[in-house]
């Protein structure tokens, strides 16, 4: 790393760091969750990406290259293909395969555990999905053996390249951009993880009125494994940068009541395990939380970043003293508005947000369609904030 | 028990969301006399608006309506075999679909259960619906309405490009667009050019209601 790079990349660390434990850095940071985005501004579709590694690392590239925010955003939502097509999932749909080439990935709401699963759910969670869930997910598994092993095995090596690929060109743009990533390591709340995975929304919004009591219970078995997916898939020692990335989805569907009984024990107790290991976590915080902030204000001080889709203003009052919020850009203006009305919302929400601190500057939701932003709004809000998103200006 | 008496708890217990007693109830009111299913159809149209209005009141959440929307669903079938075919009275027509590119369909079934519970005619087109394909079905069907779901910001587009080619083919008289899903708000309502827009479904279901009482 020459000197002026290590300069660059030792001064974003600061200003991420300070920031992230509600402190004033030097100016506001910037970062925006370009997943992907990257292939309609490279000029590529996502199913290339999705399918040739090098392509992707390209795009990204490209983006931290012509935008040069604080960190970047790693694709977390651009699913390698070839893992998925190994064990034959059937539970997304992808680009090119099942969507457009140029779609971002799609997640259909399915249930493949029942209702009446919850038993043998809780009595052995880990045994369940390698038993059941596993080859209803994905149909290559429910093969005779080898078939199984075997498929399992090529996605194995095919979830490897993916890692070794991406993994090197990190290194790489820490060496020559100074620029590290925002997250690094991801799992779901408990709740999420079997709602996500298994019971399926509609599924798990029936489940909290007929079976209230087992998903509470599945709720608690299922926590050691969202604990050690986050660990895991984290790699490595502790630290509290990059990271950890929480994608949050049925909260705000639920009464704070419901909240607090089916969602908020292993949510926050995954939290409050993260961090006294030494991790730090960003929500992705989707919807209206404002019913919810009381629950949030609980939580660790200054271990804990809440991407904001809606109402950052108003959590800046409520939680801003006890998570460092990111967002503050709606996609809409992002993608419709002109860069004139980009920098005045941006200033607008830099002097709502910005003072005392814990504030990084970036759209409410992942940037995905060509028209969540249009390049030159990106452009314009980044100079504005590079320029005049100081803290002793 | 009288029907009406059963009728109006069978208000009551959706609106508290007692499924277990509106189950019990509706069975009630078939096995007594299966004409009175107008009257329990009447009084589930009257618990479902009233767990809409706990809705947009915030003491229900969309946990309560897809639930209250999902018991309505199980028991609707068998109140409208008890009734005659063709003697139900519907107060208009909407037909429904998720936009092209988009295959998300929970909000589009939630609108299509509680428009159907307020008395419509509800003809569901299903998802990744292409323009031409409204286009094509506003001539087969004649609705009133015409509602665009969409869950993802890829939907906004073709919103736009469903509500221009209705207005190419000259239908924008005969019928009114609202659009409704994450993604809209007045800006995007704006520019994709519809008649009204919602991310409400309880909201959505008033805004209809009103444009069929003054047609």
């Amino acid at each position: 790393m020459s000197e002026n790079i290590e300069q660059l990349f030792q001064e974003r660390m600061a200003r991420l760091n300070t920031t992230i434990a509600l402190g004033e850095p030097d100016r506001v940071p910037i970062c925006f969750g370009s997943e992907t985005w990257i292939a309609s501004y490279s000029g590529i579709t996502i199913q290339e990406m999705v399918y040739d590694y090098q392509k992707l690392i390209g795009a990204a590239e490209k983006v931290i290259q012509d935008f040069a925010w604080d960190a970047h955003w790693p694709p977390l939502g651009i699913w390698p293909a070839p893992v998925f097509n190994a064990v034959g999932q059937t539970q997304y749909l992808m680009a090119g395969s099942d969507l457009d080439p140029s779609s971002t990935y799609q997640w259909p709401d399915r249930s493949p555990m029942s209702a009446e699963d919850y038993p043998k759910f809780i009595a052995d969670p880990m045994r369940f999905i390698f038993d059941e869930m596993m080859p209803k997910r994905s149909l290559e598994l429910a093969k005779p053996y080898p078939r199984n092993t075997v498929a399992l095995a090529k996605g194995g090596i095919a979830f490897g390249m993916y890692l070794t690929q991406l993994g090197a060109a990190f290194g790489r743009w820490v060496e020559q951009y100074g620029v590290a990533p925002l997250l690094g390591g991801i799992s779901d709340p408990a709740m999420d993880f079997l709602s996500d995975h298994y019971r399926g929304f509609q599924g798990i919004m029936m489940d909290i009125k007929r079976h209230p009591d087992e998903v509470v219970a599945a709720c608690e078995a299922m926590y050691p494994l969202t604990l050690r997916m986050a660990m895991a898939s984290f790699g490595g020692p502790p630290a509290p940068f990059p990271l950890v990335f929480l994608p949050l989805h049925v909260p705000t569907y639920l009464r704070p009541v419901d909240f607090e009984k089916f969602y908020w024990p292993t949510f926050s107790r995954l939290i409050n395990d993260l961090a006294s290991n030494g991790y730090k976590c960003l929500l992705f915080l989707e919807g209206d939380w404002e019913p919810h902030f009381p629950f949030l204000a609980q939580l660790p001080k200054g271990h804990v970043v809440g991407l904001m889709e809606r109402k950052i203003v108003e959590a800046k009052k409520a939680i801003g003293d006890t998570i460092c919020l990111m967002g503050g850009l709606d996609v809409d203006l992002l993608g419709y508005g002109t860069p004139e009305e980009c920098v005045a919302e941006t200033k607008r929400v830099i002097e709502a947000c910005a003072p005392g601190g814990g504030f990084i500057l970036s759209g409410g939701k992942a940037l995905l369609s060509p028209n969540d932003a249009k390049p030159e709004n990106l452009m314009a809000i980044t100079k504005f904030v590079k320029e005049s998103g100081g803290y002793d200006a | 028990m009288t029907g009406e008496t059963a009728a109006s708890q069978l208000a009551e217990a959706l609106a508290e969301l007692d499924e277990p007693k509106v189950l019990q109830l509706v069975d009630q009111i078939l096995s007594e006399s299966p004409e009175s299913a107008s009257q329990a159809i009447a009084a589930i149209q009257s618990g479902m608006d009233q767990v809409g209005e706990r809705f947009q009141s915030g003491e229900y959440f969309l946990a309560e309506m897809i639930f209250a929307a999902e018991v309505v669903k199980g028991v609707m079938p068998g109140l409208r075999e008890a009734l005659k075919a063709g003697s139900q009275k519907t107060i208009g027509k909407i037909l429904l679909g998720t936009v092209k590119g988009d295959i998300h369909d929970i909000g589009k079934n939630l609108v299509a259960v509680i428009m159907t519970a307020a008395g419509f005619d509800v003809v569901d087109l299903g998802i990744d619906v292409r323009p031409n394909s409204f286009v094509e079905a506003i001539k087969e069907h004649q609705p009133n309405i015409v509602g665009l779901s969409g869950l993802l910001t890829l939907s906004i587009d073709p919103m736009k490009e469903t509500v221009d080619a209705i207005k190419a083919a000259g239908l924008q008289d005969q019928v009114k667009v609202i659009i409704g899903g994450n993604p809209i708000t007045p800006q995007i309502h704006e520019m994709v050019g519809a008649d009204a827009w919602t991310n409400n479904a309880a909201e959505g279901v008033a805004i209809c209601k009103k444009w069929v009482e003054v047609q």
